[in-house]
């Protein structure tokens, strides 16, 4: 008996919260409602994990692609392979113009993404936010924000 | 009729939407510059602290294209201060037209009014095209700005650091046409790359969205 009340309160409950969205959304929205699902869109939040991950990747790919241009083509007469890309192992330790070294160098590069990645996204995230609190203490009372 | 009607913005509208392009410009040019900078002061910073013979002997070349950049610590503020200006306005350059999509999305949600009563901050989504553009641009015009300084200063012959660009950049020379060459080069590689980047970015983001809801 009770499974059964709890049922139907359950089934009248979705009828009721589904009744209240369609009556949301067929309902002519306001002007403040437009400006603000405006402002939502432009003050849209980065994925601080997504952008992080993709940064990293992206970061390691190019350290892999130069590398593997330069070791896939003929050095300069008189010159050796890379010599000035192996400066990078002046920020890189273990970094060599060399299929390991470049391993080594895209690691580093993943790490470098990760942490431009999720700076960039944490400062974008957190000025939005900074700037609505500034906003909400700084608008007139009584009125939408 | 009525969703077009619906969709394009009232001036009210169109100022809330120019204020907030205005305001992400500002923030990514903020946040770019600073980027920019702290890796030229670290950069010098770094091979300052590791001292020895020579110090930065390549790296001090980007005071060609930096006035007042030199491999001292007085140089890396100097480069910090130069990274800070040009990452900004590379920061703001690339949102503002990057905000061209942002528009027709916003006149989409617009049309659809479950879009507008959602409550939820959308998460920010990459436009691969505009990025590409965008960045492409920027890199290219960058590309061929820098050869055609060398161009313009006469020392293009004995630029043997910017000559090795060819070495990843099939084509390019240290003059007005590898210059033009390297830039179109410069522009498809920074587009796919944008691309790819996009893609990724997207899709990581909508699945986290997904196992959140």
């Amino acid at each position: 008996m009770t499974l059964a009340s709890t049922r139907l309160r359950n089934i009248f409950m979705a009828r009721e919260t589904a009744r209240g969205a369609e009556f949301r959304n067929n309902r002519e929205a306001s002007a403040e409602e437009r400006a603000g699902a405006i402002v939502r869109t432009a003050f849209a939040r980065i994925d601080i994990r997504a952008l992080a991950i993709t940064s990293g990747v992206f970061v390691a790919l190019v350290i892999i692609a130069v590398c593997a241009v330069i070791l896939l083509s003929p050095p300069a007469p008189g010159r050796q392979v890379g010599e000035h890309l192996a400066l990078l192992a002046n920020y890189f330790p273990g970094f060599s113009v060399s299929w390991i070294g470049c391993g080594v160098g895209a690691a580093y590069g993943f790490a470098v993404g990760v942490v431009v990645g999720a700076f960039f996204g944490t400062s974008w995230n957190t000025m939005h936010v900074i700037y609505l609190m500034v906003a909400m203490v700084r608008r007139p009372s009584g009125t939408e924000l | 009729v009525n969703a077009a009607a619906k969709s394009s913005m009232s001036e009210h509208e169109k100022y809330v939407f120019s204020r907030a392009v205005a305001l992400n410009s500002r923030i990514a040019a903020i946040i770019t510059g600073f980027v920019s900078g702290a890796t030229i002061w670290l950069a010098t910073a770094i091979l300052l602290w590791k001292g020895g013979n020579n110090v930065g002997e390549n790296l001090a070349v980007i005071g060609t294209f930096l006035p007042g950049y030199r491999m001292t610590w007085g140089g890396a503020w100097m480069g910090f201060l130069w990274g800070a200006l040009l990452g900004g306005v590379a920061g703001w350059i690339m949102y503002s037209s990057y905000a061209i999509t942002l528009r027709t999305r916003v006149e989409r949600l617009l049309a659809s009014e479950s879009g507008i009563h959602a409550m939820r901050v959308p998460t920010f989504v990459l436009d691969g095209n505009a990025l590409g553009i965008g960045l492409g641009a920027l890199a290219g015009t960058l590309i061929f700005a820098m050869t055609g300084w060398l161009v313009l200063r006469g020392t293009a012959e004995v630029s043997m650091h910017a000559a090795l660009v060819g070495s990843v950049l099939p084509g390019y020379t240290v003059s007005i046409m590898g210059g033009l060459i390297g830039a179109l080069e410069v522009f498809f590689a920074a587009y796919i790359w944008s691309q790819l980047f996009a893609l990724l970015y997207n899709k990581l983001a909508r699945r986290r969205r997904e196992i959140d809801r």
